[in-house]
């Protein structure tokens, strides 16, 4: 365990040995978050209401889905470029090591930037966001929050995962991570807007509305049907991430047994 | 059976290409699609605003998909790993070879990206398809904001040269253009107190711009060419305007490498 801590305190030093850049980065990325946040207060300006959600309450879909987003980040950023590892042949040092690689890789590469970039963000837009809606809380609902931020977690990060295997049997898996960033956009409005087949989509083949969107709508009493599947998101959080482990080890014994 | 072999290495390669340009596809056609059912939903109750909105958004995304800078990555990279005194060595010009790289991607992505997707856009949401001259007229925009584009962004990776890690003034300049170009939010949406600011850079004059002309007989029933010439216009002068800032830091930049012995 004291090898595991060695290895963060290591990794933050390593972070911080270019400080000017270290900082630049943190105030370059901070913004594309912001943007969106203020292109939603802005969008306040001309429309009423979303079929019933308010810009407000989008900004809070909108956070759900970033709270969610930076924790995995955070830990498993690296996993989206594998890739790159792969081909130049970085990923064998990781294999080598007396650790498991999956714990070697996120512990060496604990991305601390992320953390200022995103999570600033969102704290100085919480407070805005939670005094301008009216949520009556009850313990459902806080039940359904804890739960929508570690199921979403677990399905972010077990999408991360996915997106590194892939990249073992592709060469190259960067276009996929620009496709999640893409198919990420559905998720920033509520998937009633976008019809049945894609709201479909995202609720049974590719769970991502349980990271953000059916928590939100139990939680802003937009719904009376699905009420049950805003309580699905830990338990579908516990199953996809179990997949996804089990295909990342799986995969890894391929790719130690096809020694490439 | 080595020839077994090589077909299937072959085989891999051309699916991984095509497999890429699949994905590539699939990646345009949601970035055109969300802000459809966007505005959509936001305007559903009524549909002449809606429709204009999601045809705005079609073009403005579509427009997005020819504007892909590949010099700046060039630059960074050329500078990083010290290539860049062999590259200003040749004989051709740095910035004109640039150019002339991504001018060429630009041309062949209209023809395998652009115009495939306009013609899904039209079968999927209505997309509006204007008369000949209108189109002409507008590629012509769309030439000069290509321009304005290229020289934008050469002139913010000329930071390269002084600083490490540009790439955050990169991003910085990326944000910038989603958010004042009216890529996403046009003029007419945003609040007063931010127009100043919105005038103040040419980003609208590579979006919106073209978008409107466009639309423009969608909307009224005739091409304003009083328009047109001021958007042409005001394209030329920032374009000598930012030719003439890129002139001066490419010299202070060449002369920086010089000194450092580069």
């Amino acid at each position: 365990m004291s090898l595991v801590f060695q290895m963060v305190i290591m990794n933050f030093k390593k972070n911080l040995q270019y400080r000017e850049n270290f900082f630049l980065m943190c105030f370059a990325v901070m913004p594309i978050n912001m943007i969106q946040f203020v292109i939603y207060f802005l969008m306040a300006n001309f429309f009423e209401s979303l079929i019933g959600w308010t810009s407000v309450e989008i900004m809070f879909l909108y956070l759900l889905f970033l709270i969610t987003y930076t924790i995995t980040q955070v830990v498993f950023r690296q996993l989206r470029f594998m890739d790159r590892l792969i081909i130049t042949g970085q990923m064998d040092l990781y294999f080598v090591r007396p650790i498991p690689v999956l714990q070697s890789l996120i512990f060496t590469n604990f991305n601390v930037l992320e953390l200022f970039a995103q999570l600033i963000p969102s704290i100085f837009v919480s407070p805005f966001i939670l005094t301008n809606m009216h949520i009556s809380w009850n313990m459902g609902k806080i039940l359904v929050l804890a739960g929508a931020i570690t199921g979403g977690t677990l399905i972010q990060t077990s999408l991360f995962l996915f997106i590194g295997v892939i990249s073992y049997f592709t060469i190259r898996s960067s276009n996929l991570d620009r496709l999640y960033f893409n198919m990420r956009t559905f998720l920033n409005y509520p998937l009633d807007i976008f019809g049945n087949g894609i709201k479909s989509f995202f609720t049974f083949v590719l769970p991502m509305g349980f990271i953000n969107y059916y928590p939100a709508s139990f939680i802003l009493d937009k719904t009376t049907s699905e009420k049950y599947l805003s309580f699905l998101s830990a338990p579908i959080g516990i199953l996809a991430i179990s997949v996804a482990i089990f295909v990342w080890k799986k995969t890894l014994k391929y790719y130690e047994s096809a020694g490439s | 059976m080595k020839y077994i072999n090589i077909l299937r290495v072959s085989m891999k390669n051309k699916m991984v290409y095509n497999w890429s340009v699949l994905l590539d596809v699939l990646i345009a056609l949601i970035a055109i699609a969300v802000p459809v059912y966007l505005w959509r939903g936001v305007y559903s109750f009524n549909e002449s605003i809606y429709t204009y909105m999601t045809n705005y958004a079609i073009v403005a995304n579509i427009i997005g998909l020819v504007y892909n800078i590949e010099a700046t990555d060039k630059i960074a990279d050329h500078v990083k790993s010290g290539l860049v005194s062999y590259e200003l060595i040749r004989p051709v010009n740095y910035i004109f070879r640039l150019f002339a790289e991504d001018l060429g991607a630009m041309i062949v992505r209209i023809f395998t990206i652009v115009i495939p997707m306009m013609i899904v856009s039209f079968f999927m949401f209505d997309f509006y398809i204007p008369k000949p001259h209108v189109f002409l007229v507008f590629l012509m925009l769309l030439a000069f904001a290509v321009v304005i584009m290229f020289l934008v962004h050469i002139i913010v990776s000329m930071l390269n040269f002084w600083f490490f890690e540009a790439s955050s003034f990169m991003i910085l300049l990326e944000i910038a253009i989603l958010f004042l170009s009216g890529r996403f939010l046009p003029d007419f949406l945003m609040p007063d107190f931010l127009k100043p600011l919105l005038y103040s850079t040419p980003f609208i004059l590579i979006y919106q711009k073209p978008a409107e002309i466009y639309l423009s007989m969608y909307r009224d029933d005739a091409l304003n060419t009083n328009f047109l010439l001021q958007i042409i216009t005001q394209q030329f002068l920032w374009i000598l305007a930012l030719l003439a800032i890129e002139v001066i830091l490419w010299y202070a930049a060449k002369r920086k490498l010089v000194v450092q012995g580069g």
